[in-house]
């Protein structure tokens, strides 16, 4: 295959990113050691530099570090869900002006393709600048001529400050790309996990540059052919996508680990449609409809020494449907159904499946359409984008506080609340 | 910043696109701490001034950092 030029895929990777968002409203953060906790404050999700130079790792439980955090006077945040994602779009934002080609890869990561765009190194520099001026979010880039080789580059410009940021893979001799691929542990490689780690050890493949060397049709009888893939990444033939439009989710799953130990079922059924009205507003939000609806309730597995009760039920719904008073119903008794006194419940959840764009609406001539709540939910989908998640509810909803997160720590919604504007 | 009509509990518009330039008012980040003043910045000399005859204007020493967080565009004030 003849290639006009090289391909030019940017990876662009916000460092820390919570730790980064929770620090741009609080300039005093700026050089704490801090990081931020998952659901339920229960482990760290995010560190800064300082943190991670304390040897905080990524995913320890909160209570493990408490001796290192007392010590270290390291600050701990709860997750604040509501500012990373507004903080991301506007991160997305700024970077899809510079290319009509962007992967938004995750909320904290976006490919851009800038293949045939002159002074790379300058464009790359001048994004990172410009987000960082405009949202403050500091931002590494990697550019390779493909996605594995960009998020490879990526980590280079994390790991080296020397690269000041930006990294450009395309921009080496082949020497320069061996030596360096030959300093990188393979556990490095995008889609390389800690399992594939070990094996491709026990085959001797302990670098990167083994893995680009490996002989292929061997590679391809032991590890299959993801791997392969892989490996023609990094002897940068283009293997995997772009993805511009993100694919229509096939399942909408809402669940949450309470707070504290729920008893009671009404409190267990108010936790239940708050779970429904996300996912339906989700359903919604993609233009699906689900035909499926399956609620589960689980006790808490860690604790043996109280009885265990983790029931399950999916029902059809009778006509497909994204209306959350109707799919609210079918919770409510799905809960009622499975729901039995003397266990402490820890989680619950709902999932939405068989889901199918609302165009396709078949009626059933059993089962009469029901009258549409359709201008219903819009409205309340206008209203809850207007004035706020939860702004208007179901009745079930949000009676019974008990089983909400624990977020002790959370900061105020800066970007999305305006009651909760920065105060100087 | 009394002397050109921002007062206590009003909101304000920050740009941060926008580069501050000299005579903008600011939201500035002084030793960890956000402030809102004048910048002054001529001849190698960067000065906040507060507007209010109250406070005196801020020298920016040396070693001192300075950061502009943005540009403050508009004030909402609240008549009520």
């Amino acid at each position: 295959m003849v290639r006009a030029h090289v391909q030019a895929l940017v990876l662009v990777d916000c460092n820390n990113f919570y730790v980064s968002c929770e620090r741009i409203f609080r300039p005093d953060l700026a050089r704490v050691p801090m990081v931020v906790l998952s659901n339920n404050d229960g482990c760290v999700v995010s560190r800064s530099n300082e943190a991670k130079a304390l040897g905080v790792k990524m995913g320890q439980p909160w209570f493990e570090c408490q001796p290192l955090a007392q010590a270290h006077g390291i600050l701990a945040m709860s997750s604040n869900y509501a500012l990373y994602a507004d903080m991301s779009n506007r991160v997305m934002r700024i970077l899809g002006e510079f290319s009509p080609n962007q992967e938004v890869y995750s909320i904290d990561e976006s490919f851009v393709d800038l293949t045939g765009t002159p002074n790379l190194r300058e464009v790359s520099y001048a994004m990172r600048e410009r987000v960082r001026t405009w949202t403050g979010m500091p931002v590494c880039v990697g550019i390779g001529p493909t996605k594995t080789l960009a998020k490879l580059a990526n980590h280079v410009a994390k790991k080296h400050p020397r690269s000041q940021g930006v990294f450009n893979y395309n921009a080496l001799t082949n020497a320069q790309k061996a030596a360096l691929l030959k300093r990188i542990p393979v556990s490095e490689v995008w889609g390389v996990g800690r399992k594939l780690t070990q094996r491709l050890l026990a085959h001797g493949v302990e670098t990167v540059l083994d893995l680009r060397e490996a002989h292929i049709p061997s590679l391809r009888a032991e590890f299959g052919v993801v791997m392969e893939k892989t490996q023609r990444e990094l002897q940068e033939t283009p293997c995997i996508q772009l993805e511009e439009v993100s694919a229509d989710k096939q399942q909408i799953i809402a669940s949450r680990s309470f707070g504290s130990m729920v008893t009671d079922l009404p409190v267990l059924k108010d936790a239940l449609s708050t779970f429904v009205a996300n996912a339906c507003a989700k359903l919604r939000a993609q233009n699906s409809q689900a035909a499926v609806i399956q609620v589960f309730l689980q006790t808490n597995r860690f604790r043996k020494d109280l009885p265990q009760y983790s029931p399950s039920l999916a029902v059809p719904l009778p006509q497909p449907t994204h209306d959350t008073l109707v799919v609210n119903r079918w919770a409510d008794a799905l809960c009622e159904r499975m729901f039995r006194e003397g266990y402490q419940y820890k989680k619950a959840g709902v999932m939405l499946s068989e889901l199918s764009p609302v165009t396709h609406q078949q009626d059933d001539w059993l089962e009469a359409s029901p009258p549409g709540h359709s201008k219903l939910m819009q409205a309340l989908d206008h209203l809850n984008a207007r004035y706020g998640r939860g702004a208007v509810k179901v009745s079930t909803q949000g009676a019974y506080q008990g089983w909400q997160m624990r977020q002790e720590r959370k900061s105020p919604n800066y970007t999305t609340d305006w009651d909760d504007v920065p105060v100087v | 910043m009394n002397g050109i009509g921002i007062y206590e509990g009003d909101e304000l518009l920050v740009d941060r696109s926008i580069e501050a330039k000299h005579g903008n008012i600011v939201l500035a980040v002084l030793n960890d701490d956000f402030t809102v003043k004048r910048l002054y910045r001529r001849g190698g000399v960067v000065k906040l001034i507060a507007e209010n005859p109250l406070y005196p204007p801020i020298t920016l020493k040396d070693g001192e950092e300075l950061l502009i967080w943005g540009v403050v565009t508009r004030n909402l004030h609240k008549l009520y």
